[in-house]
Order: C-alpha cells, then sequence, then structure tokens
C-alpha cells in the first residue's frame, strides 16, 4: 500500500515532558508521546496500520499487550540509531529521548493500564473544547471582536499589519455584492451614504440578510455547489429550485436542509427534495463523489480506480463507503408507475404509436409525433421516484478493482470513510437516516468544518481550511485557532447561515480594504479580504439596475403544478393516458408553455441570447434564467459556468467579454429613453448631480474632485450621448467588475 | 517534502490560478518530446457530429449487399481505394488522405461517446470535468502570435468540454457562425474610429487609481492588459481572419458558398490558421442517421464533399497542407444493420476517422474493420491512441501529466504513462 509510505515523512517537535515522579497516567503522560511518534503509521484511521499494530484505541492497545506484548515494543524503541529495526524510523525522527523511553518503560513497568481511556479523537476530528457550551454566536460586535482577536494573531506571527479600514462607500458596494448579489442603485446608494445613524454598516448587512435580492444571490451560489440545472429533462428540478429557494429564503439552517435533502424519499411533487438525487439518477459515483465533496469536505473521485496516492484512503474504502452512502436508490423500474394501469399495455400503445409516427416518416412538427414525444417524456417523469433500501446492503468489489488482495465481486461491509461506523442495523431505522446520521451529525466534525470554511471562503475571498471540497486537516490549517473557532462559531449559530454570514461582514477583517490574489497563497493571512472579480451573475445583475426599475424577484416563487403528473399517475387505460396527454399539447401550444409551447419562443430566444442575452423579455435577475444560460449569453460568456462539475463557473479575464462590454448591445438597452438609468438621470440639466449619480449608478461612489474635473471634460457639452459615454467609460473600467 | 506539503502547495497553486485568471499565469515551456520533430503546426478539427456512417462513406462493402444497401463505390486517386459515389470531389483528394478504419471504443451514445472522442476519457464525475484536445494543444504548445487566438472554434460550446479543469483562456473562443464572424468585434453605432479611440483612453484615465491602488494585483493588470489586446485584435489585420467576406467571391464559391455553412466554417478555418490560431473547430451535424439512413447520408455527403475537397486543395495551393494537419473525426459509426425504418444505428465498436496533411501519409490505409462491419479486425485504436497521434504530428508530448489540483488525480491526452492501456501515436501514419 503506497500511500502508507507516503505518510512516514512528517517532522516531529518533541514537546517537554512533565517526568512524573508518581504514577505515570496513560493519558496525560503516554499518550502525547504516541500521538507525536506512532499515530502516523500505527493508528486505527489508516485502514491499514503497519504492522497491523496501532494505539490508539483501548481495542487495539489491549491487542499490543497480548502481542506482541509491550515488552517487545520497547526493545525496537532502544535499538542503536542505524539499526532497520528501530522504531520510530530514523527518517521519521527516531529514535525517541531518552526521558520519552524512561516514562514508557515506567509505564510498562507500572502494568501498562489505560485507565479510563476508549479512543483517541485526532485532532482534526475535535473542537476546541474551551470554547463549547458558550454562546459565543449571540452578541454578533462580541463575536466579530473574537474573530479579529484570532485573525490579528495570525497576522503578527508573520509580521503582517491589518489592512486600513475602507470607507462607507466601498463597504455600501462590497455588502450590495455580497449579500443582494448586485450593485446598490442610486437611491439605495444615496440612502446608506447620507445616513448618519450610528452602526449603519450592521444594519445594512442586516437588512440586506432579508432581502428578495438575497434570495436571487443565493440561490445562484447554492446552484452552483449542488450543480443545479434547471434544463436537465423533466420538471424536478424546476421543484428542486423552488425548495432551495424556500429554504433560503426561509432561512432554514443549513444542517435541516442538507439532511431533508440526504433523507429525501417520494416524488418529486410530494418532496422536491429528491431532486438532490435525481440530479444524478445516470451515474450515482458521480452523486456519491459530489456529495462526499461537498458536504464531507473529502474528495475521493480517484479512489474509484486506484488507491489515494496521498491520503489513507484505498480502493476499496471508496467502494465501502459507497455501500454505506447508497442508501437510497432512484426508482427505475416502471412496476409502479400507475397506479392502477397496466404498464405493459400502455407500453404496447406507446410502441404502436411510436412505429407508426417513424413508419410515417413524421417529424417534431406533426402532432401525432408531439403526442408520442410528450407521451414518452411524461412516462419517464413518472419513473422519478426515491425510495431507501431497507437495509444498508454494502457492496461489492468492481471489475475495475485493480489489486489482488481481494477478489472480484467479493461482499464489502458499509463503512465510512472516517470517523466511527455507526451501529447499521438500528431496529426501526432506515438506511438512509443512519448514514445522515453519520454524516451530518454532531460527531462528524468535518461536516461543520466544511460549512464555516465554505461560508468564510464566500465572505473573505480565500479559505482558513483549504477547498471546501478537499478540506485540510487542522495541523496542516495556517491559523487552525482560527479555523477551529470558526467551526465551534458555526456550531454556535446552530447552523444559521444569515447570521454566521453577518459576523465575519461585522469584523474589522471584512471591513479592510483588499489584498492581491496571489498574496493570499503564501500564507493565508487575512490583512483584509481577497479582491476578486465580480461572478458572471453579480455583473449581470448589477448591469440590469441600470436597465430595470425593479430587478428582485420576489423570494417566494409559485409551486410548479404537478397536477398533470398526478392525472396520469391515476390513468386507468392507455386511451385516458394518451387522450391527457393530447390536452396537455394543447394547453402548451395556448399558452406557449412547455415542450412544444415554449419552445418556439425557447429556440429564438436562444438565437437572440446566444447573441447577447440583452433582450426585452429576458432581462431578470440570473436567478430566474435557465441554468446554465445558453452559450453566447451574457452569463455564460463571464464564466458562470455549465453546472457540470461543482462551482465550475469562473473569473478569468477573456477577450469576448472585453469585446461585448466595449461594443455589445447592452449599453443600448441602458441608453434607452425608458431604461431605469435614464428615469434617474432625469433631464440632466444640472452636470454635476448627472456626473454624481452616474458615479452612484456605476462605482456605487462619489467622485472626488480630480475625477470630477475629468468628468465635466467628458460631458462638457451637456448633451445625453456625453453622459452616456461617461456611463459607458466608466462601465469598462476593471473598477466596475472587481468587488471594491 | 511531504505529501501534506505537497497536496497544500498544490492547493494553494489552484487557489492562486483560480483567483488570478488566466492571462496572468506564465505559460509552460513547450511540452515537447525530446528529439521529436513536428511535422505539423496547426489543426483543422472537423467534427462529423451525430456518428458518421463508415461503411457509406469510407470503409464501403462492395461484396456484402445485405450490409451495403444502395451504395456504390468510385475509384478514387488511390488506385485500389474506393469511396462512396456520393463523394465525388473527395475522390479526387484521396491521394492527401490517410483512413484510420479501425476506430474503436464503447460509448455508444451521443454525449458520451462524443466527450470520450473529444477528451480521451469518460464522461462521469460530478467532479472532474477533463479538457479537450484543442485545450490540451493549447496549453502545451506556445502560441503562434501574440494577436491571433490560438484555439477557435466555429459553433456554440454547448456539451463541448471545452477547457475542462484548465483555466478558461484555454477554451476556445467561439465564432457561433462563419458569416457572422466574432462577436462584438465591430464599433457600435455612432462610434468612429477615433472617437473609440478617445474614449478608450479615457477609460485608462478614469481607470488609473484604481490600478494604482491595486498595483500589486496580477488579475487587475490582467483586465488592463486585456483591453489593449482586445482592441489590438479589433484594429489588427488579424481581425480580417474572421471575416469570411473578404474571400474572393469563386473562393467562397468554391467551398459550397453561403448556403453551405460548414464550407464557410471551413473557409474561415483556412483563414484562421494562416495568420496562426493553432486548433480551429467545425461541426458538420446530422449525420445520426437513425431513419431513411441511405437518403440521409447521401446529404450529409454532399454537405461535406466540396468543402473538405476545397479546403484540401486550398491549402495545398497555399503550401499549409504540410504543416496544417486536417483532422475528420466522429462520435461512433453506424449498425451494419439496417432497421424497418430503413435506419442505421450507433456502433461505437469499429469506424473510421480521417487525416490529411501535416506530415501524414495521404493515402495511406491503417487497421481494417471486421467483416461483419461492426468490430475491429486489425490494429484497434483508441480515442486516446488518434488524440496522441495528433499531439505527436505537433511534436507534444502526449503523456504529459496535468493535474485538476484536488484528489491526487493527474491527467494527460494518452492517459497515465504506467497504464499498459495507455495511448500511442499511430507511427506507421508518418514518413
Amino acid at each position: 500500500m503506497t500511500f502508507l509510505c507516503a505518510l512516514i515523512s512528517l517532522n516531529f517537535t518533541v514537546v517537554g515532558l512533565i517526568v512524573a515522579a508518581d504514577a505515570v497516567e496513560f493519558e496525560s503522560h503516554i499518550l502525547p508521546i504516541l500521538e507525536k511518534n506512532c499515530f502516523e503509521c500505527h493508528s486505527s484511521r489508516i485502514k491499514k496500520p503497519k504492522g497491523g499494530v496501532s494505539f490508539d484505541s483501548a481495542a487495539a492497545l489491549a491487542e499490543v499487550a497480548a502481542d506482541p506484548e509491550w515488552k517487545a515494543v520497547l526493545e525496537l524503541l532502544k535499538l542503536p540509531a542505524g539499526d532497520d529495526d528501530l522504531m520510530p524510523p530514523a527518517d521519521d525522527g527516531g529514535p525517541l529521548k531518552q526521558d520519552e523511553i524512561a516514562l514508557l518503560e515506567k509505564w510498562v513497568s507500572e502494568g501498562a493500564g489505560i485507565g479510563g481511556f476508549v479512543a483517541h479523537r485526532h485532532s482534526d476530528e475535535k473542537l476546541n473544547s474551551g470554547l463549547g457550551g458558550k454562546d459565543i454566536a449571540t452578541d454578533i460586535a462580541a463575536a466579530a471582536a473574537e474573530i479579529d482577536r484570532l485573525v490579528e494573531t495570525g497576522l503578527e506571527k508573520r509580521g503582517l499589519k491589518r489592512n486600513p479600514e475602507i470607507d462607507e462607500a466601498t463597504f455600501l458596494r462590497r455588502a450590495y455584492l455580497e449579500l443582494a448579489g448586485r450593485n446598490p442603485t442610486v437611491i439605495e446608494a444615496e440612502t446608506f451614504l447620507k445616513s448618519s445613524t450610528p452602526g449603519k454598516r450592521a444594519s445594512l448587512v442586516e437588512s440586506l440578510s432579508n432581502s428578495d435580492a438575497y434570495v436571487s444571490h443565493h440561490l445562484n451560489y447554492w446552484t452552483k455547489v449542488l450543480r443545479v440545472q434547471s434544463k436537465q429533462d423533466g420538471n424536478e428540478k424546476e421543484a428542486w429550485l423552488g425548495y432551495l429557494r424556500e429554504s433560503i429564503a426561509s432561512n432554514k439552517p443549513y444542517d435541516k436542509w442538507v439532511r431533508e435533502m440526504l433523507t429525501s424519499e417520494g416524488r418529486v411533487w410530494e418532496n422536491p427534495a429528491i431532486g438532490f438525487y435525481l440530479r444524478d439518477n445516470k451515474n450515482r459515483l458521480a452523486g456519491y463523489e459530489a456529495m462526499t465533496s461537498v458536504f464531507l469536505g473529502t474528495d475521493i473521485g480517484c479512489a474509484q480506480c486506484h488507491d489515494h496516492p496521498s491520503e489513507p484512503l484505498s480502493q476499496l474504502d471508496y467502494f465501502k463507503m459507497y455501500g454505506f452512502y447508497s442508501a437510497s436508490h432512484p426508482y427505475n423500474g416502471t412496476q409502479d408507475r400507475f397506479l392502477t394501469m397496466d404498464d405493459k399495455a400502455f407500453m404496447e400503445t406507446y410502441h404502436q404509436r411510436q412505429d407508426e409516427a417513424r413508419t410515417k416518416r413524421l417529424t417534431q412538427r406533426d402532432r401525432e409525433q408531439q403526442i408520442v414525444l410528450l407521451g414518452y417524456l411524461a412516462g419517464a417523469d413518472l419513473k422519478q421516484k426515491i425510495t431507501s433500501r431497507p437495509e444498508t446492503t454494502g457492496s461489492r468489489v468492481p471489475k475495475s478493482y485493480r489489486y489482488d488482495d481481494i477478489e472480484h465481486n467479493a461482499y464489502l461491509p458499509p463503512e465510512p470513510i472516517f470517523g466511527e461506523a455507526p451501529e447499521l442495523a438500528k431496529v426501526g431505522q432506515k438506511p438512509m437516516v443512519v448514514f445522515t446520521e453519520w454524516a451530518t451529525g454532531p460527531q462528524n466534525l468535518k461536516f461543520t468544518h466544511v460549512i464555516a470554511n465554505r461560508i468564510w471562503l464566500k465572505i473573505m475571498g480565500a479559505p482558513v481550511l483549504g477547498p471546501p471540497t478537499d478540506l485540510l486537516t487542522l495541523e496542516d490549517a495556517k491559523n487552525a485557532d482560527l479555523a477551529d473557532h470558526l467551526a465551534e462559531l458555526m456550531l454556535a449559530c446552530a447552523y444559521d447561515l444569515k447570521r454566521f454570514q453577518a459576523i465575519l461582514m461585522n469584523t474589522r477583517t471584512y471591513q479592510s480594504e483588499t489584498i492581491p490574489a496571489e498574496t493570499i497563497g503564501a500564507d493565508f493571512a487575512f490583512a483584509g479580504p481577497v479582491l476578486r472579480r465580480l461572478s458572471a451573475e453579480q455583473i449581470w445583475d448589477s448591469l440590469l439596475t441600470l436597465i430595470r426599475e425593479e430587478v428582485d424577484p420576489p423570494s417566494v416563487a409559485p409551486q410548479p403544478d404537478f397536477s398533470y403528473s398526478v392525472a396520469l399517475r391515476n390513468a386507468t387505460s392507455p386511451d385516458e393516458y394518451w387522450s391527457l396527454v393530447g390536452r396537455e399539447l394543447d394547453r402548451q401550444l395556448e399558452t406557449h408553455t412547455g415542450y412544444f409551447g415554449a419552445r418556439g419562443d425557447t429556440i429564438r430566444s436562444e438565437v437572440k441570447t446566444a447573441r447577447q442575452g440583452f433582450d426585452g423579455d429576458f432581462l431578470v435577475r440570473a436567478s430566474e434564467l435557465n441554468s446554465p444560460a445558453p452559450d453566447g449569453h451574457f452569463l455564460q460568456v463571464f464564466g458562470q459556468g455549465k453546472r457540470a462539475v461543482i462551482e465550475d463557473q469562473w473569473d478569468a479575464a477573456t477577450i469576448p467579454q472585453t469585446l461585448m462590454l466595449l461594443n455589445g448591445n447592452l449599453h443600448d438597452e441602458i441608453a434607452q429613453p425608458g431604461s431605469a438609468i435614464s428615469h434617474v438621470l432625469g433631464n440632466m440639466e444640472d452636470s454635476a448631480a448627472t456626473i454624481e449619480r452616474i458615479y452612484l449608478a456605476t462605482l456605487a461612489r462619489i467622485p472626488d474632485a480630480e475625477e470630477l474635473v475629468l468628468a465635466r471634460r467628458v460631458t462638457a457639452d451637456g448633451s445625453r450621448e456625453s453622459f452616456f459615454r461617461l456611463l459607458w467609460i466608466l462601465l469598462n473600467t476593471t473598477e466596475y467588475v472587481l468587488q471594491p | 517534502m511531504t505529501e501534506t506539503d505537497h497536496s497544500r502547495r498544490q492547493f494553494v497553486n489552484r487557489l492562486a490560478k483560480s483567483l488570478l485568471g488566466l492571462s496572468v499565469i506564465p505559460r509552460p515551456a513547450f511540452a515537447a518530446v525530446p528529439g521529436a520533430k513536428s511535422t505539423a503546426d496547426h489543426v483543422i478539427f472537423l467534427y462529423m457530429s451525430g456518428g458518421m456512417s463508415h461503411l457509406d462513406t469510407f470503409d464501403l462493402r462492395p461484396d456484402n449487399k445485405e450490409i451495403q444497401g444502395p451504395v456504390t463505390g468510385i475509384k478514387t486517386k488511390v488506385p485500389g481505394t474506393h469511396v462512396t459515389g456520393h463523394l465525388p470531389l473527395i475522390a479526387g483528394q484521396m491521394d492527401k488522405i490517410a483512413q484510420i478504419r479501425s476506430m474503436s471504443h464503447t460509448q455508444g451514445n451521443h454525449e458520451p461517446g462524443s466527450y470520450h472522442v473529444r477528451t480521451g476519457y469518460d464522461i462521469g464525475s460530478g467532479v472532474i470535468a477533463h479538457p479537450a484536445l484543442g485545450a490540451w494543444i493549447t496549453k502545451l504548445a506556445p502560441r503562434l502570435t501574440a494577436a491571433m487566438p490560438p484555439y477557435i472554434r466555429v459553433g456554440d460550446l454547448g456539451g463541448h468540454p471545452s477547457n475542462g479543469f484548465f483555466p478558461a483562456s484555454f477554451s476556445p473562443l467561439p465564432v457561433s457562425s462563419a458569416k457572422a464572424g466574432l462577436q462584438n468585434s465591430g464599433l457600435r453605432e455612432g462610434f468612429d474610429r477615433a472617437t473609440f479611440q478617445e474614449s478608450l483612453d479615457l477609460v485608462s484615465t478614469f481607470d488609473r487609481k484604481f490600478r494604482q491602488r491595486h498595483a500589486g494585483s496580477a488579475q487587475v493588470a490582467a483586465y488592463a492588459e486585456l483591453y489593449t489586446e482586445a482592441v489590438r485584435l479589433m484594429s489588427s489585420e488579424d481581425l480580417d481572419g474572421f471575416d469570411i467576406a473578404r474571400e474572393p467571391a469563386e473562393v467562397r464559391e468554391a467551398y459550397g458558398g453561403p448556403q453551405s455553412p460548414f464550407g464557410q466554417g471551413c473557409l474561415l478555418a483556412r483563414r484562421l490558421i494562416e495568420r496562426g490560431s493553432r486548433f480551429v473547430e467545425v461541426d458538420l451535424g446530422g449525420w445520426d442517421t437513425h431513419t431513411d439512413n441511405h437518403t440521409e447520408v447521401a446529404k450529409q455527403c454532399s454537405a461535406m464533399d466540396r468543402p473538405i475537397a476545397t479546403l484540401l486543395t486550398d491549402l495545398a495551393d497555399r503550401g499549409l497542407l504540410e504543416r496544417t494537419l486536417v483532422v475528420v473525426s466522429t462520435e461512433f459509426g453506424r449498425s451494419p444493420e439496417i432497421d424497418q425504418y430503413g435506419g442505421r444505428n450507433h456502433n461505437p465498436f469499429g469506424y473510421t476517422n480521417l487525416l490529411a496533411g501535416g506530415g501524414v501519409i495521404g493515402g495511406a490505409v491503417y487497421g481494417k474493420s471486421d467483416p461483419s462491419g461492426k468490430g475491429v479486425s486489425e490494429n484497434p485504436v483508441k480515442a486516446r491512441d488518434f488524440n496522441a497521434t495528433i499531439a505527436h504530428a505537433l511534436g507534444i508530448d502526449y503523456l504529459q501529466m496535468e493535474t485538476p489540483g484536488s484528489g491526487g488525480q493527474f491527467f494527460s491526452i494518452g492517459g497515465k504513462d504506467t497504464d499498459p492501456d495507455k495511448g500511442k501515436p499511430i507511427a506507421a501514419l508518418f514518413g
């Protein structure tokens, strides 16, 4: 097992030891030595510990006591430095110090008792217990101050200083982009900047957190993380999006909605959260890998085909955990698609109709062919159902298994990839519930670290604990105290993400000037948040504020109507089924909705949007458009991503983006007399006031004296065109596309 | 350095990359195989989307009427080589074309098949996206000119693997149609060249303070630089490369004229590589001939015949064919059986791809499909072998490993170098 070799190479610093005159105590004296020197190779976390020996649980220690016996172990510790059998090996810091060996000898001579010790919690598995229990989230200002203190300690260690505090205008734009996902409008900006209320920053955070815009922006955020594609076949995505929207709008605790999705069962109109499972209905391993990355912060992808080269994760572990996870399964059969109708009889009529249409060479313009296709699609939708398996079945060694230590198709017991295996056969409890409890329960600290780290990354622009989809251990974190504290805070917030975000945004750390992206990589010390380009959605939604008066969609979307699906499920005969489909086709054509009704429009709109995306009917916030937007659409050009891979959005500067901002027809929409910005600018008689509003509308700040002089020069003739030229100039600045 | 350190460092690099954007990452040195000589500088990648029937085009079955149906072969410029009578012009160019009649994989649906042949990997994970061949080549080969975008795709990016796990700068620049040219490259109404330039200068003036304040940020520098690059492209002669209207009418006609979008794409491709693009893709859709295969394939042949034949002669006349590899690829071939609707269904187990120019021996036939037309009987060629062959022609190390930076995974054009199943170039096709 190659990965074991990789583990044996950490540098050890031996801490000062208390030489005990009294009896040696296992947990206070011996365990620290074992942890420092032995657990890298001899721990039950490693699937195959070296020599089959581990020292981190009562059971394992009992085995050592029986065989090879402690005396034999002591002999290995006392071998000369050059001996091959020395433990720990010379290149891993061996031999131990004399006083350490003496302590171990004393402990063995006293009977090698372990007191009440059960199992060691490895450092990445435990939270800072000093803070546990106290409510550290109640007072937002105090919670923010504690974070600032921990950040500052990290900065001091590296000889760095916190950046200067940002001004009100910078905070304004930053807070709007972070919480509302767009620039403030001129009026919103004026209101905040003119206000002299004390604590107005904290108030802004609070009010934006409760706005419709908050829901729109955070729906975009989670759509990327969960890879929600609204255009996938079937209507379940719409329902799932509705579920996510509702969960965000009601600020449902994160752990709660994750649990709801992981334990979701039924049909889509019964439980829209099953969209989570249906997302990867056709590729369950992809769904499993994505789940492990997103919620458990562990990228296990490579172990599908081979042992992980650098982590204790084997190909067998991958499939054991899969056996543990796959407690739910999409229902792909047809047996219970219809309540009463015989499925075979239905399928016969389907094949007949299909055969007829193909023999007649009908196309999708022909009604008969349209009905066949709609009937087929609806029938496929009716199969969408999730049920928990009655028991956790485990899995089998796949054909592709590349090592010869176990036969193909051998049974693999279900096992988690880390942490303790729960009791699998709890009476009366569904396997998907057992799995979910393990994954999201308080004993799985990774679950909490993942979301704390994820939200920190979202707000500050860089993580404290590595990528949220593949977390570092606390030992590897640049500021472990901060990372640990954030997890603690997340628990204290009871996974209330709004509150957690508000605390971070109230820190002085957040309200500091930015640091360039390339410096963060060196030390992950947060002198300020990281300078970032706006997301594709933030740029699009900000531009919209110049065109439309009201851009934020209501936070509650109408629930999709499943009455048609329910009627089909209740159909008693194929004739009834097909006549329902015929009626649905009529409805679609009349209302210009659905597969065929909207199709003409969709195709038209895609031709248009394929050019720019700036087209009257489709000027709505990104969260209300199809996810992902079509190719060539503004959102795609600016890196929206395809929702194919977790957070596949990108923010690189490209030529098509520049050309779009320079020459694209978005400027036509903005300059129209009916646009929001035209309305705000009014008759443009007062040149200084007009210039100020243009600045507020684009950069959410007031021009300084020098800029005002420049702007006056550009708009010297006072013409409408000249003011719009100033607007064009500001939209093309780097400042516009970067978070201030 | 411990492994833990290593993965952390990888993470840091990756983060820096994702935060920086592309244009600021130093380009890697040309990943050339030591001592290898390239035989091509450019690739024109023609993709027959939907699954081109090998049996009705290049790999005929004249002795088996049941498989062949009504298709009759004609002689070509290469003695003993026949193609369908629906490709009379390509027949006259077969001395430039090498056929690989033993392409084979197991992905029988369009999306997975297309992903497989374009990337060399199977579609699947929700965590890793693999780069398309063009992205690999753009990543591993140096740019030929400063102004000309290296990787251009005529058509949309829908369903295309694009840059995969590489940064977005390695994704193809999409030109939605050859006729329309590069989006937004023309001046807006009301702007003349002088006003535009003046306004651009004003953008720099207004942006100066911000840029100064963030002088340490490579991202800010990248944006500023990009404006320069975009404007350079807008005003350069290279932009003319995107404008096929500048071709003489008889040339446009020779490629099939305005009624042939594919022909216009081929003409555009020639103009682009002429100006220094590395890799240009053009698709010809409509090959999914499930119904009335023979009628449909005849239509498809007439859509591909003139454009491809003209492209080859045009490139040869201009002395470009020698260093330009023209590729004809598809996701799979079609089944030997004709079903009750007169259609052929998907067949990934054996099908035909073509290569021309770029050092490839014209007229060569490599590999053999089996007598049934379904599988391969001689020298099977995997997608990875085919892609490695293209990389090999460009002098690129097809086993150069790249990582998305997560989970310790590494990928190359040819797969893992330790894998017995790794891709190998078809050496026999080169002189």
